[in-house]
């Protein structure tokens, strides 16, 4: 899935540069941010996936190792009462869940 | 409302989504879905939002039998700006603690066990001394000029200089009766 899963990668990423200068743009700094947030996100297992030989398998491992220490982060978060935190937290999550149904629904690298 | 909450409801304030939030509640009141849905917003983030404005006091909340209801904190958002502008300021008590410390600092610098070391040759510095010295006359009570010399003499030899910068200062006044404190000097003025 090695060209499909970087260029839908690439794809989100741009959306959310897009979406992000224009929620700036309209004076929603807090939206903007969020954006900013989701784009790490996708950026960061996007190079998860090319460091780790371009393995869904193993991309989808490290995707449920990173992911469950945000959702102990935002349980925290909510225990807490930091709304922000635990805002970011679910932004993350939620990106961490299209990154997995998107790579659930690919075939397997050849390479795996 | 202190200078820190109308900074926190400013910076609160300053989002579309925010005040998009505000304008919908001011219509009536609304459920966390209802807003998302108005505003094309999903619920988390409205929550997000809600939350901020709960947290400077602009929204309230109040539970309904199916619903946790929002509606605007009226009280919080009445105020005029000039009012939030002429607020108790913080930073105003930081200024004055800050000028405290800084006096201090000066008078332990001239003034030792009573005694003034040299005159400051900074004016600021001077004003600070002068008004501790001052503070050795007495409302409601006339000073001869030799008093006052004694007075001084007690700080330092130069009482001449002194005085006439005590005078200058306005923190001794004179005429030809004699030298009296007046009551209508601002000490601690820089």
């Amino acid at each position: 899935m090695n060209d499909s899963f970087l260029t839908w990668c690439d794809q989100r990423l741009a959306a959310c540069e897009t979406r992000r200068a224009s929620l700036l743009a309209d004076q929603r700094g807090d939206e903007a941010r969020f954006e900013q947030v989701r784009s790490n996100v996708y950026g960061i297992f996007r190079a998860v996936y090319s460091a780790l030989g371009y393995s869904k398998a193993l991309m989808l491992r490290r995707l449920e190792e990173i992911s469950s220490s945000w959702v102990e982060s935002l349980r925290q978060a909510e225990i807490h009462g930091d709304a922000d935190k635990a805002h970011i937290e679910r932004v993350k999550l939620d990106a961490c869940a299209e990154i997995r149904r998107f790579a659930d629904a690919m075939e397997e690298c050849p390479y795996d | 409302m202190t200078e820190n909450e109308a900074l926190a409801l400013f910076k609160c304030l300053a989002d579309k989504s925010r005040l998009q939030i505000l304008k919908s509640l001011s219509r009536e009141d609304m459920y966390v879905e209802r807003l998302a849905e108005r505003l094309g917003l999903t619920a988390p983030t409205v929550s997000f939002h809600l939350k901020k404005l709960s947290d400077v006091g602009a929204v309230r909340s109040y539970k309904t039998q199916y619903y946790t209801m929002y509606a605007l904190q009226e009280e919080t958002l009445r105020p005029s700006m000039l009012s939030l502008i002429q607020a108790d300021s913080s930073e105003a008590a930081l200024q004055a603690q800050r000028d405290e410390a800084y006096r201090q600092k000066v008078l332990s610098s001239f003034l030792v066990y009573g005694k003034l070391k040299s005159i400051p040759t900074q004016k600021k510095k001077e004003r600070i001394v002068l008004e501790e010295l001052v503070k050795a006359f007495e409302y409601d009570r006339l000073y001869a000029e030799r008093e006052v010399n004694i007075l001084l003499a007690d700080y330092h030899d130069d009482f001449c200089t002194l005085r006439r910068d005590m005078v200058g200062e306005g923190l001794l006044c004179r005429d030809q009766r004699g030298y009296w404190r007046p009551k209508e000097v601002q000490e601690g003025k820089a």
